[in-house]
């Protein structure tokens, strides 16, 4: 007896008699006949009942031709399906917390520890700006030490070499200040160096007195002070010594660093 | 079944009319109880029920024409089955219940055989293996494609092919038998 080959297979399976196989055949169609019974009407009536009750129950899908979106229970069903994964729970639940947690942090009600963590860049560039104010304000002290040094220097050095007219000294004062070419030039030159904005932190810039310029930075609003210090020795007479002192701490304009 | 109807057949079917059920209902009842029956369902009638629920409650998601119907209806009873085959497996015997082995009466489904009309084709199936019994049922009493039974059954076409070629032999060495002896052989094949 030699085995079924694949034409035989298919044609024994289709319904057909292949050449001596007619008892396997008959088997076959006995077996299709014989397999589909016949189920009792009154089962069958209280089936058909059940299963047209349970499809008007069932939700009805979207019948658009051509409809791209998924109807709400079939987006529903996916979405119950993305959750009954456990990483699908974890997911959630970050996107959850995440989304509480800017919003709490945005109306600002988090505990106070993790407020602070949120509004952490704010708080950072706040800590910058205080320690930069207070190297201005050393910066300040240390000048104002110097000049009320140097002017006492002068002072005595005035007292050592001879008695100072009052009225020349306001002469000589008054020709200082209207020396405006000697000024102006220092007050350029001051400029210049705040101006530059690079390394003139603590620069000394000297013409016909002594200048010093402080800039900061490129020029923020209020960002900026300028420290101007004038010492002028005018011609006067001998024994008579001149001393201008201007400083001026402004706010300067933004972006300039104009005092 | 007439092909050109189908699609409206089924469009009053997901809306529940009972008129389009009850002809979807004459066509498949039969072949959908008899591939339960004949694979040992200890109910197949309640069985059969529960698959037109499960096929009314997700007819809306079906798209195809009605072979491809049909074949969903078989997928349904076949995964309907093997739930429940799998309850029957854990529920623990009872006390003092005894075996049906212990009766001689351990193979539920050449039990379930003995309905049929035809004792030798009863005796005949019960040579195979469940899994030949299984592929050679779906595609001749359930009409399936090679495709569909192995989509059904979790295996490669070349395997169902292989198992219905193996168990059309079967069958037809059990009939050679039957003709020289004039019983049927009840060994199982291998």
């Amino acid at each position: 007896m030699s085995d079924l080959n694949k034409r035989d297979v298919e044609a024994l399976l289709g319904g057909r008699t292949p050449e001596g196989l007619e008892p396997l055949a008959a088997l076959v169609e006995r077996l299709r006949r014989e397999a589909s019974l016949s189920v009792d009407p009154a089962t069958a009536k209280q089936h058909v009942a059940v299963a047209a009750a349970a499809s008007r129950e069932a939700p009805v899908p979207a019948t658009v031709p051509g409809s791209t979106v998924r109807p709400l229970w079939r987006r529903r069903t996916v979405f119950a399906g993305l959750l009954s994964t456990i990483f699908g729970k974890v997911f959630a639940g970050a996107v959850a917390l995440a989304a509480a947690t800017a919003g709490a942090g945005t109306a600002g009600v988090l505990p106070d520890p993790v407020q602070e963590f949120f509004d952490g860049s704010h708080e950072i560039e706040r800590l910058v700006e205080q320690v930069r104010l207070q190297e201005q304000d050393q910066l300040h002290l240390q000048d104002q030490t110097q000049l009320q040094d140097q002017t006492r220097d002068r002072d005595q050095l005035g007292e050592q070499t001879g008695t100072t007219n009052t009225t020349q000294q306001q002469q000589q004062q008054q020709q200082g200040q209207d020396d405006a070419p000697n000024t102006t030039q220092q007050q350029q030159q001051q400029q210049q160096g705040q101006d530059n904005g690079t390394a003139n932190q603590g620069s000394t810039t000297t013409a016909a007195g002594y200048g010093y310029g402080y800039g900061y930075g490129p020029g923020e609003p209020g960002n900026t002070t300028s420290t101007t210090m004038q010492h002028q020795y005018g011609p006067g007479e001998p024994g008579g010594n001149t001393t201008t002192t201007q400083a001026s701490y402004g706010p300067g304009e933004p972006g300039s660093g104009k005092p | 079944m007439d092909q050109a109807g189908f699609p409206a057949l089924l469009e009053a079917a997901r809306a529940g009319a009972e008129w389009a059920w009850s002809r979807l209902y004459a066509d498949l009842a039969g072949p959908v109880l008899g591939y339960l029956r004949t694979r040992g369902a200890a109910e197949p009638e309640d069985l059969l029920g529960e698959v037109f629920v499960q096929v009314a409650r997700n007819a809306g998601t079906f798209e195809g024409d009605y072979p491809a119907f049909r074949s969903w209806v078989f997928t349904v009873a076949h995964h309907r089955l093997v739930d429940e085959r799998r309850y029957r497996a854990r529920r623990p015997v009872e006390p003092g219940a005894i075996p049906d082995a212990a009766l001689g009466m351990g193979d539920t489904e050449v039990e379930a055989l003995a309905h049929l009309a035809t004792g030798e084709v009863v005796a005949l199936l019960g040579t195979l293996t469940p899994e030949q019994r299984d592929v050679l049922l779906l595609r001749i009493v359930g009409d399936m494609s090679v495709e569909d039974v192995a989509r059904i059954v979790g295996r490669r076409p070349g395997a169902v092919k292989a198992l219905q070629r193996r168990g059309l032999e079967s069958l037809r060495r059990s009939l050679t038998s039957v003709t020289r002896a004039g019983t049927p052989t009840v060994t199982r094949a291998r």
